[in-house]
Formats: structure tokens, sequence, C-alpha cells
């Protein structure tokens, strides 16, 4: 309802884009999958493509899920020609930016599973952002991908 | 003055049926050229340098091992959750295709860790075993498998600690092909497509036949 009049007056255009609040569980997040885990690896990631389809800039520090001990976001980077991880304590996220937490760029970076991941299983995980706001997904995961 | 042609007669007719049986024998007089590919086919293939890593069950992987099939091996480590399942993936649907396309073909299809201090033989062989249990799983003494990457033209280092999985590793990417005599071949690039990799695959084999076959060589 609240968002409902949100942009019932954006479109009016009676607030201007520094008046509204972001808030994290405003973020659109889309098709969040995992990979089936090998039983002697503890660690895993989570892709989806993440829009800020609100109109300021938001901040994903890391976040939280039951199926693992730590939650950190990790991009995938280039170093003298060899390829690796790097932690990101905080991504930015602009106003309307699309960001692909896909193979090879950015990845949720699942550390310390309790349990293996299998096929089909689907999980919850808590996007955390910088303000304190939580975005809750639900990530599905597939046998075979990419 | 009557010249003698007979000689030379004899000599170009000789030639001719040299070259017919060559011909018709498959072998080649002339030099070949290495197939273009995504990454890189040696134009001689490359002899490696004597190195043990370890299988699990305590067994000794030399370069013997390396003899009578193809390889393709590829570095990485456990702790990487990004692109080491997806190379995995990729070998899984190459060993799938090239059994159709290839069914007598022998191929073996190796991971070796780059992380030995974490990777134990056993753990990498329970790693590859959740893609293919056909697939091969290696650590070993980190010097041998540093000196081993290296002929391979792979180079690794460990990068920050940052993280909660202790450290991450930096690593080369790309897939080394081994011809059936143990010698260096060709290189897979990244990114890996198994689709790519099964033709370029089949280039480079056709190559090592020509090369095999050809007598500019011998
Ligand atoms: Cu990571």
């Amino acid at each position: 309802m609240r968002n409902r009049v949100r942009y019932s007056l954006l479109a009016l255009g009676l607030v201007g884009s520094t008046a509204t609040f972001a808030d994290c569980k405003d973020l659109d997040v889309k098709g969040a999958w995992s990979r089936a885990t090998a039983p002697v690896v503890n660690v895993g990631a989570v892709y989806f493509d993440l829009t800020n389809t609100t109109s300021q800039a938001v901040t994903l520090i890391g976040g939280s899920t039951p199926v693992s001990d730590t939650v950190e976001l990790h991009r995938r980077e280039m170093k003298n020609g060899m390829m690796g991880m790097r932690h990101m304590h905080a991504v930015k996220v602009a106003a309307g930016q699309k960001l692909e937490f896909q193979p090879g760029k950015y990845h949720v970076m699942l550390i310390g599973l309790k349990h293996p991941l299998k096929a089909e299983q689907v999980f919850p995980l808590s996007l955390q952002c910088a303000d304190g706001s939580q975005r809750k997904i639900e990530v599905l995961v597939h046998k075979i991908m990419q | 003055m009557r010249l003698n042609h007979k000689p030379i007669l004899f000599l170009i007719i000789l030639i001719l049926m040299l070259g017919i049986a060559a011909w018709r024998a498959g072998l080649n007089l002339l030099p070949v050229t290495p197939p273009k590919i995504y990454g890189m086919t040696f134009s001689e293939p490359k002899t490696l340098a004597p190195f043990v890593l370890q299988s699990a069950g305590g067994r000794a992987f030399t370069q013997k091992d390396l003899h009578g099939h193809w390889s393709f091996i590829y570095f990485g480590y456990t702790h990487c959750p990004d692109a080491c399942p997806i190379t995995m993936l990729q070998f899984k649907q190459l060993q799938e295709t090239l059994r159709k396309t290839m069914p007598k073909q022998r191929l073996a299809f190796i991971m070796v860790t780059v992380d030995p201090e974490r990777d134990t033989p056993k753990l990498m062989q329970a790693y590859v075993n959740h893609f293919a249990t056909s697939f091969h799983g290696l650590s070993g003494d980190s010097m041998e498998i540093k000196a081993f990457a290296k002929q391979l033209f792979v180079g690794y280092q460990r990068g920050e600690d940052n993280t909660a999985i202790g450290y991450t590793m930096y690593h080369s990417d790309s897939i080394a092909v081994i011809n059936p005599d143990g010698q260096f071949a060709a290189v897979f690039a990244s990114p890996h497509k198994a689709k790519n990799m099964a033709q370029d695959f089949l280039k480079v084999a056709a190559y090592q036949q020509q090369r095999d076959q050809s007598l500019f060589y011998r």
C-alpha cells in the first residue's frame, strides 16, 4: 500500500528522487539459483539478477541463510592473467542499476555449508544492506547448470 | 647422336610410383599446419618432463599415466564454488559428446589442485566424483604441482585471506590437452564451452593424425 502511494506520487511528479527512501526489501531479485554441491565441499554459490528499482542507491554488505555459517558477496576478477574471486565488503547498486550475480561476475558465497546442497532443494537467503534493511529470497538448487 | 632416354624415364616412373604408394598408405609428404582453435594448438607437441603427483588411495600419478589416451587437464581447487564446478560440468558434457562422436577414443579428464595444503588426493577424487566417477582428482607435493602446472602454462598464487574460507586462490583457467604420447598438444582457453571444445578436439586429434602420417616429420 505504501508502495502504491509512493508510485502514484512519483507518477504525479510530487516527490523527487531524494525524497524517497530506498529499502533493500524493494530490490528486484529474479531467478535465484545454486548448484548441487559435492558432499566433501563446504562452500557454495548463489546466483540471481538484481535490479535496484528504487530511486536511490543501495549498498549490499552480505547476508545470512540457515544452510551455511557465513554468507559473503564475491566478485570474479582477473589478476596477472589468473582468475580468482574477491570478497566484497560493500557492493553499491545505483538507482535503476542491474547487477548480475551470475557465473563469471558476482556470486553470493556460502561458506561452511551445514549439509550438501541437493538438487530441487529450496532454501531461504537474506541479503543484507548497509542501512540494516534486508531482502529475503528463495534459492532453488539446480542439478546441472552452465 | 642418339640420346638414351631410358634411365630418365625409369626415374620418373619410380618417383611417381613411390608417391602413389605413399599416398595410398595414407602418408603425407608435405608439412601440415596446426588448426585454429579457441586457444592454441602447438605445431610441435611438447614432451613433458617427468613429474609425480598423488591420486587417491596413496597411488602416484606420473607422466606414464598420460600415455595411451588423450587427456584433458584442468587446475582448480575445492574451495572454488564458481569457476571450478563450471569447468567440471563442461568436462562432463565434453565427455558425453565425445563418447558419441568418437566412441573408440580413450579419454582421461583430470583435475589437479592448486591448493594442496587443503586438498588431499582423497578429497580431490571425492570432489570430481560428484561430476563423474571416471574423472581423476589429483593432489601432491606443492613443488611438484607448481612445476607440472608451469609445464602446462598454468600459473597460480594465493589470494587475499579476508574471507571466511581462509584464503582464495588465483589460477589460470585454461585446459591442457595431452596427446596419447603424453605430450602437451594444445590449450583450450576459457570460458570453456563443451560444444566448442568437442569441435576443437576433433581438429587437434586430426592434426595429430596428419602429423603422425606425414613423412615430413620423420
Ligand atoms: Cu566466492
